[in-house]
């Protein structure tokens, strides 16, 4: 009955291991067949952020976090510093609402004279992170805690990881292939001169996609990588503007890893020089540069373009992961029933391009000084700005992966304002609403107080590689 | 100095006026506002929907009513759904329940399970997965579970009632609360030369009253949105060519069912809307296909049991306005446009009116960011309702009258177009954040109208089929024996919320 006999996947990078780990879970019981064919590179970056929704693909792959954690020398990430304003976006609760009237609009409205009155000060998270504490989600913690954490990796080790995973299931490596597969009729034909036919490829390396600019990003990015040997407190990027380029700085066990991005060609030549000055060991592996863009229509055909091959941004939150997996989790729920029409095929178009517009709404925000209203941005972003900066309105879209305490936190960590109070939080009764926050900070503030540091967490825990145990 | 929002005017009183007036004054309560209500006792009004859907409920909770005395206030029973009639084709009956099917199985929801066995010969009408169905065709009625216990947590109700009480009810509520109500018919409305804003409102009686809000709920007559300010209206006949209906009470006979009865006649349907003291009626039909005197012919040859009244008749235009909110004009109610009541949505409607507008009511200024934002909620929100009203006239095999011919073949928006392709080829139903009919209701218009999946998620077929089959069976036992031991509906309104005998 199924039409899944084979899936094909293109591509040795994490995208493309990521997906055949997937599929050879998720369709074991359909007997389908998952091969995985080389082609693109096989680095990966030195480092990569996480959502916490990450965690939703690992356990469908059934990995054991601890183990995932130990092998990439991963730490818990739970936000992101915004240098220029100090604000933290943490994920997770920030407070928590008076009656129908969301916190971050009863913040507006009345802690303007407080102290503490900044928004971090109600996020557990946030507070945590900035010393670098850490706690696990919480059953029944104050207002402001419930939150779940996403993660800092090692680029490398989690895509031979995950290649693990995918060969434990019993993915099928293959020769490369000679010629393009073939859209119409899933035919693959090999450099060794055989050949098979896919029900569907999922192609992670084709050139990407469309020429037009993405709304509300450089036409062209330069990425550049470096590393520095300290030991920061970890769980927290910070995002900063260093000599007219966008830094973000990962904090690891041993080092720190900055990603700089860089426009046009007098950036990419500055981006070494500028990693250098600042103490930055820059990474020999090839410059990267691409136009920020996604495909509208990533299944044509036999073939989905999965990963950077339908949708590729800078690297800020975490999205490169999140693409794939989301690229995964939604052709999970459309899982071609038959019809060689591939009736599925519209669907999947139409939540893909939601799904990459929400991102790119998203991770457009760090390319937008606040407060400016450029023409440049796409329609939906413009939406979102001009609710929020009225008077806090956010605006989910279909396709969302963040949520509107993440829009929200962003927001005001990037230090966009809000013109005026929300008419109902402006109604709530003054000196009640300025008692509860004054009491939520506290709380807050003792309960930071008694959390680990993460460091000390992981190690504890046994989330850190023993040295003796040897490298990879 | 910049205008600012404290007085309110609300024109009209009719439901959703009343409703408008009652959720202002609780919710702005706390503000110094005032809220003046302007209605004459001379304009009828039309009293839309006597049927709602579920989300009533939060809507009176929000603005502190208590359910059983309004249910008791307004002859109100509880509706479970509504039984479509003669739809897909003549002789077909299938109920859209306010609840869900079955489980998901094998990561697939539960309807892709339904298709696979269903075309293998191994599944009765998926009807049978639904308790709120179930329910409704045995007349029981049990309040719904909350949390996670089983069937009777999958579902959710609503009420029938009647809406002049409705609004009468939520009038004396607002009086209560010391809202001003003024008597009047407008003679003529003041606009600020320089904005164009309406400053205030001249009643045939001399009076004048000024406002900063003006709130159109003046039905059809759209006195402020279109009288003062012209916007246009999107006019949906070749989609929806329903334009005339005829309201006609008759007595109850019988103990009321759970749920709205709507019947497909030659040129339009008919509901049958059972409240505690009669039964409501009515025949919504195309005028160009159906002259008056037939579709009243037809109505009354139809109905079960005597009239109580002449008939009450109507005339809309199917569609919407333009935009809702302009200047300081906000259009709620049928003077924002209007839908068939197939679906019980005008009071939904209106409800999501009023709850956007307090979502982004003005403080200071009017923000044109908040006008936006109001119409662009306003109109997904109807285009999405239209979508699922026509899929309705679309979904049918009949080809008996020149009315079903036409239904049936008219060009649809691509928007419904690929909603149907992607539920007949796979029971696909496109996923929204925003919208009032989930998947549920989709699947029971498409399935019930014959809409079948031709083929599933393929995940269901890896369980064996004997397996399969066996599951449906026991949920289908499961279903019938809750039901068996659930109360009457009667005996349940009797207990809760049992209104004043009253003679029609």
């Amino acid at each position: 009955m199924t039409e899944l006999r084979r899936i094909a996947v293109v591509g040795s990078g994490i995208a493309a291991w990521m997906a055949a780990a997937w599929l050879a879970r998720q369709l074991k019981r359909l007997g389908t067949e998952i091969i995985c064919i080389p082609g693109g590179s096989d680095q990966a970056p030195p480092v990569l952020a996480s959502l916490p929704s990450l965690d939703s693909f690992h356990r469908a792959l059934n990995l054991d976090q601890r183990d995932l954690m130990r092998a990439t020398s991963a730490s818990f990430r739970l936000g992101t510093l915004h240098a220029a304003t100090g604000g933290i976006h943490a994920y997770g609760d920030t407070g928590a609402p008076f009656g129908t009237v969301p916190f971050h609009l009863a913040w507006r409205a009345h802690a303007a004279n407080l102290s503490p009155a900044s928004y971090g000060d109600y996020s557990l998270a946030a507070r945590a992170v900035r010393n670098g504490r850490f706690y696990p989600p919480l059953d029944d913690g104050p207002a402001g805690s419930a939150y779940s954490p996403g993660l800092h990796l090692d680029g490398l080790s989690y895509r031979n990881y995950i290649q693990r995973a995918a060969l434990h299931y019993g993915v099928i490596p293959a020769p490369a292939l000679s010629a393009p597969p073939d859209s119409e009729t899933g035919r693959l034909m090999f450099t060794d001169g055989s050949e098979l036919t896919a029900s569907l490829v999922i192609d992670t390396v084709a050139p990407p996609p469309g020429a037009a600019a993405l709304p509300g990003f450089p036409d062209e990015v330069h990425l550049r990588y470096g590393r520095k040997a300290e030991s920061t407190p970890l769980g927290l990027a910070t995002l900063q503007t260093v000599a007219g380029c966008l830094a973000i700085d990962v904090p690891m066990q041993s080092q720190t890893v900055r990603a700089l991005i860089s426009t046009g060609q007098a950036g990419a030549h500055r981006a070494s020089s500028i990693l250098r000055r600042e103490g930055f060991d820059v990474e020999d592996a090839p410059q990267i540069h691409f136009a920020p863009a996604f495909e509208a229509a990533p299944w044509q055909g036999r073939i989905i373009r999965m990963g950077e091959a339908a949708c590729r941004l800078p690297p800020v939150e975490g999205f490169d992961l999140r693409v794939v997996q989301a690229g995964l989790e939604t052709f999970g729920a459309l899982l071609p029933g038959g019809s060689s029409a591939f009736p599925e095929m519209a669907e999947y178009n139409r939540q893909m391009r939601d799904i990459y517009q929400c991102l790119a709404d998203f991770a457009a925000l760090a390319f937008l000084p606040p407060g400016a209203s450029p023409e440049n941005i796409s329609a939906s972003l413009r939406l979102r700005l001009e609710n929020f900066t009225s008077r806090g309105r956010i605006i989910l879209m279909d396709g969302e992966s963040m949520n509107r305490e993440s829009w929200s936190g962003a927001l005001i960590a990037s230090g966009w304002q809000m013109r005026r109070a929300d008419a109902h939080a402006a109604a709530l009764p003054a000196e009640r609403v300025r008692s509860q926050l004054q009491s939520m900070a506290g709380m807050l503030a003792a309960t930071a107080e008694t959390l680990p540091d993460q460091r000390a967490f992981l190690r504890r825990g046994g989330f850190v590689r023993d040295q003796k145990e040897g490298v990879n | 100095m910049a205008p600012q929002c404290q007085r309110i005017v609300i024109l009209g009183g009719g439901t959703a006026g009343w409703m408008t007036a009652a959720a202002l004054s609780h919710v702005l309560a706390p503000r110094k506002v005032s809220i003046t209500l302007v209605e004459s006792e001379e304009i009828g009004t039309v009293g839309v929907g006597e049927a709602t859907l579920p989300h009533i409920r939060f809507f009176n909770q929000r603005i502190g009513i208590d359910e059983r005395a309004l249910m008791a206030a307004t002859q109100a029973t509880m509706k479970l759904g509504i039984q479509f009639v003669d739809w897909g084709r003549k002789g077909d009956a299938y109920i859209h329940p306010f609840g869900d099917y079955g489980q998901p199985a094998a990561g697939a929801d539960f309807h892709q399970l339904w298709a696979r066995l269903y075309n293998a010969g191994r599944a009765s009408r998926i009807c049978d997965y639904s308790l709120p169905i179930i329910m409704a065709e045995q007349g029981k009625f049990a309040f719904p579970v909350e949390g996670d216990a089983g069937v009777l947590s999958t579902f959710s109700y609503a009420y029938q009632f009647d809406a002049g009480l409705y609004a009468r009810y939520l009038r004396k509520v607002c009086e209560q609360r010391g809202m001003v109500r003024v008597e009047g018919k407008v003679s003529a409305v003041s606009q600020d030369p320089e904005t164009g804003h309406v400053t205030s409102l001249h009643l045939g009686n001399e009076r004048q009253v000024c406002g900063d809000l003006f709130i159109d709920c003046s039905g059809f007559r759209a006195l402020l949105i279109e009288g003062a300010f012209g916007v246009p209206y999107e006019d949906w006949t070749r989609w929806l060519p329903c334009d005339r209906a005829i309201a006609i009470p008759t007595q109850s006979t019988a103990p009321p069912f759970p749920y709205t009865r709507a019947t497909a006649l030659t040129a339009g349907w008919k509901w049958r809307i059972p409240l505690q003291h009669r039964v409501g009626n009515g025949h919504v039909y195309s005028s160009a296909f159906l002259d008056d005197q037939a579709a009243e012919d037809e109505l009354l040859a139809s109905l079960d049991e005597t009239p109580l009244r002449q008939p009450n008749k109507l005339r809309f235009r199917p569609g919407q306005r333009r935009q809702q909110w302009v200047g300081n004009v906000v259009a709620i109610g049928l003077s924002s446009g209007f839908l068939e009541p197939l679906e019980s949505t005008s009071i939904h409607l209106i409800q999501q009116g009023i709850t956007t507008l307090l979502e982004l009511f003005p403080e200071g200024p009017l923000d044109p960011a908040d006008i936006a934002e109001f119409n662009r909620v306003m109109t997904l929100e109807y285009d999405r309702v239209r979508d699922f009203l026509i899929l309705h006239y679309t979904a049918t095999e009949r080809d008996d009258s020149p009315f079903w011919n036409y239904v049936r073949t008219m060009e649809l928006p691509s928007s419904l177009d690929e909603k149907i392709a992607a539920f007949r080829e796979r029971g696909l139903i496109m996923k929204y954040r925003d919208g009032l009919f989930l998947h549920p209701s989709w699947i029971s218009v498409f399935i019930g109208q014959r809409v079948v999946p031709r083929h599933w998620d393929p995940r269901v077929d890896a369980i064996p089929l004997d397996q399969a089959a066996a599951t449906l069976a026991q949920l289908r036992r499961h279903i019938a024996e809750t039901v068996d031991g659930l109360e009457p509906h009667a005996a349940a309104l009797a207990r809760y919320c049992p209104a004043e005998a009253v003679a029609g």
